[in-house]
């Protein structure tokens, strides 16, 4: 299997390379980086292409996306784009078995980490992007980087490029906020003391649904980063060598976020709450915080509009702002892929200015600079702010329950534990440690 | 019951006519669901992401189902939620059973109707739903709190002591309608005259239904085991709607963690033994059932 799609790699290349040749000879001036073509005379080479994207995004995305595919498609007549929605879940189940079709989308989305990006790169079913990042001068994140055929994560040849920042966050009730006659906390010691006005006024402090399991990494990961180094966090995600769970730091971050529960700061019951029903919640004004991330910044601005507010989690004294996020799902290009400079070339208009400017005006957080509208809410203002922050002092920090295949739920099991008193801090960092490396 | 070869031969063209009609369902069976499980057995003895190269590892990813703690406990889940599904559906179906069958025609249809309704309704609206139920502000919190007895309220899904209870009962609500149906229709059959003679000799409801009711569905309430059992050791949708698994790992059954093995973490092979030793399971216990039922109508005959 492996050996044939070399061969027929090999073949696409060369034919490719030949009719590079051809066309350097015969256009001058041409834009040309490595052996691939870029700009408008790539996507013209396509002739008539349908463009087909496999894609799972948000309704405000989409909306987006339909903005930016028109301006392709009108510049670009020649190229017709079809995209092909799909669920979260859908999209992570099936994204292996699409690309392994002889005929795949050209671009199909994936997403962080070894279950999912990592098996897509060691089975060669991606097309290493290193020429088109060099050509046109992408900025490709590190969770997108794979060597060593898949075996390496987070440095090497970029595989997967996202228009989107996304980041782990406080959402809080502004008017609740001004009524406990608070301002918004610049540090974590701020934010314990907040919480705790809001759980003296009978308001629930930090709005928190888990029953998906999942958000626990959030609540445990939005503490830990306030107390363990970064590049700590990074080393363990990206399985450097001699990466371990179980540091002093980690542990501290147990004993606080054990405390948290103690003093009764999450939504009481979270393990049977669901975390959009915490989210409706928020929204209703029985939360002072909400737990969330930016993507979901698109419901709590039309919800809310001015009266919600956005902050990354502030840091301890003499420290600098840390918060779980960067990219989003990278978009692939399907190693299969007939026209993969025209795919490019798209992804190039969704990775640009422009385009970020029209997700600004969907309610969205894109990588890109944008200019936000003049109506845009504090929610997406306080968003944007955020993650101009996050980006200057280098503050993201890759998700944690990616690390390893078949760790994620291991981890949110035992922040479960951890939370509910079943397992000790100690026993807590041991625990994941030992999914870790199992 | 006759099995089919001890039934009289019948005229040549029988044969024929007979692989006409059931050629196409063996066909159709034989594609669709031979074909998958014999790969599935055969996809369990090598280690595979899905796309890449296969590794052939012998029992290795049975031995892993047996060395992993939680794959073995997930097994254990589903033995819980086997004893709520028998008690709470195949128990719960025979009582209203009794209970209506008993009453005038008219009435026992409209309880029927309204009794079979959780059967109908998809399992996803079913999880979201008792999810709101069972929520720390929920329903049943609500409720507990007006007739006195909060003290009781707790987060019914959230904690590791009910979560897996709660579960099991939900799953027993969405099933009984079904068993209901089938006992019901199983006490048509029952002559009427054997309740007749039971209330002239001053049998009452509960006499009545064990002496006459339980002993005539005999057939009916074994066929509701063996589908209780099969639904407790196969029960995927619900669990992933309400639970994840969670809280910890205190609901996690094994159709769940093959759905994780084989689309989420790309271990294609350990779900493929997970899913092949569920299938062995449930095979061991129709087989099983099905000697007890073949005992009764023996010891029935005689």
């Amino acid at each position: 299997m492996t050996k044939n799609w070399t061969a027929c790699r090999t073949t696409r290349m060369l034919a490719l390379t030949v009719s590079l040749g051809a066309l350097v000879a015969s256009i001058p001036g041409l834009a040309l980086a490595a052996d691939v073509l870029t700009g408008d005379a790539a996507v013209a080479a396509a002739g008539d292409f349908t463009l087909r994207v496999y894609i799972n995004e948000s309704d405000n995305r989409l909306a987006a996306l339909d903005e930016i595919d028109a301006i392709f498609t009108e510049k670009h007549p020649n190229i017709e784009i079809e995209r092909i929605e799909k669920s979260y879940e859908e999209l992570i189940t099936s994204a292996r078995l699409v690309l392994s079709e002889p005929d795949a989308p050209c671009i199909v989305q994936g997403d962080q980490g070894r279950d999912t990006d990592g098996v897509l790169v060691k089975a060669n079913l991606l097309l290493p992007l290193g020429a088109y990042e060099e050509a046109y001068g992408w900025t490709v994140d590190a969770t997108a980087r794979w060597s060593d055929g898949g075996a390496v994560w987070g440095k090497g040849e970029a595989y997967g490029v996202a228009p989107w920042y996304q980041a782990v966050g406080l959402y809080y009730n502004r008017d609740m906020l001004a009524e406990l006659g608070l301002e918004v906390p610049k540090t974590f010691d701020e934010l314990v003391a907040a919480f705790e006005a809001a759980k003296a006024a009978g308001h629930v402090p930090l709005g928190f649904g888990n029953s998906e399991k999942y958000p626990g990494s959030f609540i445990y990961e939005i503490v830990q980063n306030q107390i363990a180094d970064k590049d700590a966090i990074r080393a363990f995600v990206f399985g450097q060598d001699g990466a371990t769970f179980d540091t002093p730091e980690n542990l501290e971050a147990a004993k606080v976020l054990k405390a948290w529960v103690d003093a009764g700061y999450p939504t009481p019951g979270y393990d049977g709450v669901g975390t959009d029903d915490a989210m409706a919640q928020f929204i209703d004004g029985n939360a002072l915080f909400h737990l969330n991330g930016t993507w979901v910044s698109g419901q709590i601005a039309g919800a809310m509009g001015d009266h919600g507010g956005f902050l990354a989690v502030p840091p301890k004294d003499g420290r600098t702002h840390v918060s779980t996020g960067g990219v989003s799902k990278p978009l692939h290009i399907a190693a299969n892929c007939p026209q993969p400079d025209a795919a490019a070339a798209y992804l190039d208009l969704i990775l640009s200015d422009q385009a970020a400017s029209i997700f600004a005006a969907n309610d969205d957080l894109p990588a890109a600079e944008a200019d936000l509208p003049d109506d845009a809410s504090a929610v997406i203002r306080d968003i944007q702010a955020a993650k101009d922050l996050l980006i200057s002092v280098d503050g993201t920090v890759p998700f944690e329950d990616v690390a390893v295949s078949g760790f994620g739920d291991k981890f949110f099991a035992a922040i479960q534990e951890l939370m509910a008193g079943r397992i000790t801090p100690e026993e807590f960092t041991a625990k994941v440690q030992t999914a870790y490396v199992d | 019951m006759p099995t089919i070869a001890q039934r009289p031969r019948g005229q040549d063209g029988e044969g024929l006519s007979f692989s006409v009609f059931v050629g196409p369902a063996i066909l159709l069976y034989g594609l669709f669901v031979m074909v998958p499980l014999v790969h599935t057995v055969y996809l369990s003895f090598f280690q595979w992401d899905g796309v890449g190269d296969q590794v052939a590892v012998g029992f290795d990813n049975y031995l892993e189902i047996f060395r992993n703690g939680d794959l073995a406990r997930s097994f254990l889940h589903s033995a819980v939620l086997m004893v709520i599904y028998l008690i709470g559906s195949v128990g719960l179906a025979l009582v209203i059973t009794g209970m209506i069958s008993r009453n005038a025609i008219g009435a026992a249809r409209f309880y029927q109707t309204l009794l079979f309704l959780p059967q109908v309704i998809p399992s996803v609206v079913v999880g979201i739903s008792w999810r709101w139920i069972l929520a720390p502000e929920g329903l049943l919190n609500g409720a507990l709190e007006i007739v006195g007895l909060g003290h009781l309220r707790r987060v019914w899904l959230g904690d590791f002591d009910t979560a897996l209870i709660a579960l099991g009962i939900v799953g027993a609500w969405q099933l009984y309608g079904l068993f209901m149906l089938m006992f019901i229709a199983g006490v048509q059959r029952i002559s009427p005259t054997l309740y007749e003679a039971a209330r002239l000799d001053g049998a009452g409801p509960v006499l009545e239904f064990f002496v006459i009711t339980v002993p005539g569905l005999r057939r009916e309430i074994v066929m509701a085991i063996m589908l209780a059992i099969i639904a407790a050791v196969s029960s995927f949708d619900l669990i992933y709607v309400m639970t994840r698994g969670g809280p910890g790992t205190s609901t996690t059954v094994p159709a769940l963690e093959v759905y994780r093995h084989a689309f989420v973490y790309a271990e294609v092979g350990t779900a493929a033994a997970l899913g092949t030793t569920i299938a062995l399971i449930v095979l061991a216990v129709v087989w099983l059932v099905g000697r007890i039922r073949a005992g009764d109508d023996r010891s029935a005959r005689a």
